[in-house]
């Protein structure tokens, strides 16, 4: 007879392991990640040293690693990163609440969605970069034009994540919380937005990174700071070495960022049966 | 005569297929319960028994007929009942403890308050210890466990169950059908009780309510005067219950028959 459950101690000791996929040590997998990087440095280097790569489209790794080593020891590069990140985060805040806010609204009311349907798909499909002019006309070279770019590009993607993810909620969740008497804002709080929740987080990687995007693009077209600025002045004298060092400074913050969020996810997101 | 806990009077349900044409599911359906009953509806798979127990959850509102909650015509979800349903309806985001405590913080009850009710209610239903876990972590029979504390902890005067126990395993089902049986007999509510199982309808109910083959019809009602408190598995054997076995399964089967036939045409 299966009187009582097994108890909690028990549950958690039973860990098995598939067979059908040999499990990789986590120490090779990095091995070989700097194998990779190593390699490929190699290669450029080398092909560059033999001119095969004109150094002067191509650069050198040896001569970006000195360059990023400049900028980072003489402080050069620190007003210029804080200016682009605060553009992101600012851009990022702003727009997920907008697309959170919009997506709810959406979803939970049918008259909205229909008819502002055709604006929202019209807007979705304006290449965004091409609202730069404009946005440096209104807002001027400062932080807010490039902020308002990142906006219009994050919004996008956390307002159709929101939207389907209200959508989606179980209708037997749905109803069972409404037997126990939920009230419209008590449904919100606790069914659809934590159902909504995962799927706007499996959008921040993109929205992050999508915020980014609007800020050094914006910074590239008009600017007096920042990472994009910084890419524009080095190609202005065609210095390529300085570009690819821009390049690898704002790839290496994007990564740092989503290493973060990848953390945050997994706590947050901790009640979803993990994917074996 | 006391006002019946529940009552349907002719509801008829329709609904608009997607390709457009009207199906009606139950028609012309009349029969009322007693508060303090425990009722189970049979019927053959697909004839729309769920669909009544949403008309008196409040889910759905049917076109034609209605349904009265203790003499009141019901609009809207229904206040009085909480609903147990076949498939997982927890919140798969929050942990048990935050799961059974929905009830009584949706009604504003102060979250220390709603706290305590609840590890109450996970100790009654031999979940102690698991308070912190997410549903995913649980097996079937546990989840099970967790939703009957989270109807119950509301007190509620009507309790509507959906095949409840038709997913699990025939121990573990055997087992939460007595402990269904034991908090019954403790508290006396109301309870509607749909399954397609005829023995599990006889072995738990007061009454049994038998629909035909979909549009569902009423067929019958049976009394079922088995003594209590009852075992599941050891009720089977009586003799009473073998009768009534033959008896209403005589009527169901034609029903079970007639709808398979019109699923295989």
């Amino acid at each position: 007879m299966l009187g009582k459950p097994e108890s909690p101690a028990l549950l958690d000791q039973t860990l098995a392991t598939s067979s059908t996929r040999r499990k990789v040590g986590r120490g090779a997998i990095v091995a070989l990640q700097i194998f990779t990087f190593v390699f490929l440095m190699g290669i450029w280097q080398t092909l560059s040293a033999l001119t095969i790569l004109d150094p002067f489209f191509f650069s050198r790794p040896s001569d970006i690693a000195l360059r990023l080593w400049d900028w980072l020891s003489t402080g050069f590069i620190w007003p210029h990163l804080a200016t682009t990140l605060i553009e992101a985060l600012l851009a990022f805040v702003i727009g997920t609440a907008f697309g959170v806010g919009l997506g709810l609204a959406f979803a939970r009311v049918d008259l909205i969605a229909a008819v502002f349907d055709p604006y929202i798909r019209m807007f979705n499909a304006l290449p965004r970069v091409i609202l730069a002019p404009i946005f440096l006309l209104w807002f001027g070279l400062g932080i807010a034009s490039k902020v308002a770019l990142g906006v219009t590009l994050v919004f996008f993607v956390v307002f159709f994540n929101t939207y389907q993810g209200v959508r989606e909620v179980d209708l037997v969740i749905l109803n069972n919380a409404r037997m126990l008497q939920a009230t419209d804002r008590q449904l919100l709080r606790h069914v659809y937005l934590p159902s909504a929740m995962a799927w706007i987080f499996s959008s921040l990687h993109t929205s992050i990174g999508f915020a980014l995007v609007g800020a050094v693009v914006g910074e590239y077209l008009g600017s007096a700071r920042g990472i994009g600025y910084v890419v524009s002045q080095a190609e202005g004298v065609f210095d390529t070495t300085g570009v690819f060092a821009g390049l690898i400074m704002t790839s290496a913050v994007v990564l740092c960022i989503d290493l973060g969020i990848e953390r945050l996810e997994r706590y947050l997101l901790r009640w979803r049966p993990t994917a074996a | 005569m006391a006002v019946p806990a529940v009552a349907f009077e002719d509801v008829t349900v329709r609904f608009r297929a997607p390709s457009g044409e009207i199906h009606t599911v139950a028609r012309d359906i009349s029969f009322a319960i007693e508060e303090g009953t425990f009722v189970a509806i049979v019927g053959p798979s697909g004839c729309g028994k769920s669909t009544l127990l949403n008309a008196a959850a409040g889910l759905l509102f049917p076109p034609a007929g209605r349904v009265m909650i203790f003499g009141e015509a019901l609009r809207g979800i229904n206040q009085h009942a909480t609903y147990l349903f076949q498939q997982d309806a927890l919140l798969p985001w929050r942990s048990v403890l935050d799961n059974v405590m929905l009830g009584p913080i949706f009604r504003n009850v102060a979250p220390d308050a709603a706290r305590d009710q609840a590890r109450r209610w996970i100790d009654r239903v031999g979940l102690a210890g698991f308070e912190d876990r997410f549903p995913h972590q649980l097996s079937g029979g546990m989840r099970k466990r967790v939703a009957v504390a989270q109807s119950w902890i509301v007190n509620p005067r009507i309790l509507l169950m959906d095949e409840p126990f038709a997913a699990l395993d025939v121990q573990t089902r055997q087992i939460m059908e007595n402990e269904l049986l034991e908090l019954w007999q403790e508290t006396r509510k109301t309870v509607l009780f749909i399954t397609h199982d005829l023995e599990e309808a006889i072995a738990l109910a007061d009454k049994v309510v038998v629909l035909s083959a979909g549009p569902a019809r009423l067929k019958g009602i049976y009394d079922v005067d088995l003594p209590r408190p009852r075992d599941v598995s050891e009720i089977r054997l009586n003799p009473e219950f073998m009768n009534l076995y033959r008896k209403i399964w005589a009527d169901l089967r034609d029903e079970v028959k007639r709808q398979y036939d019109a699923r295989q045409a």
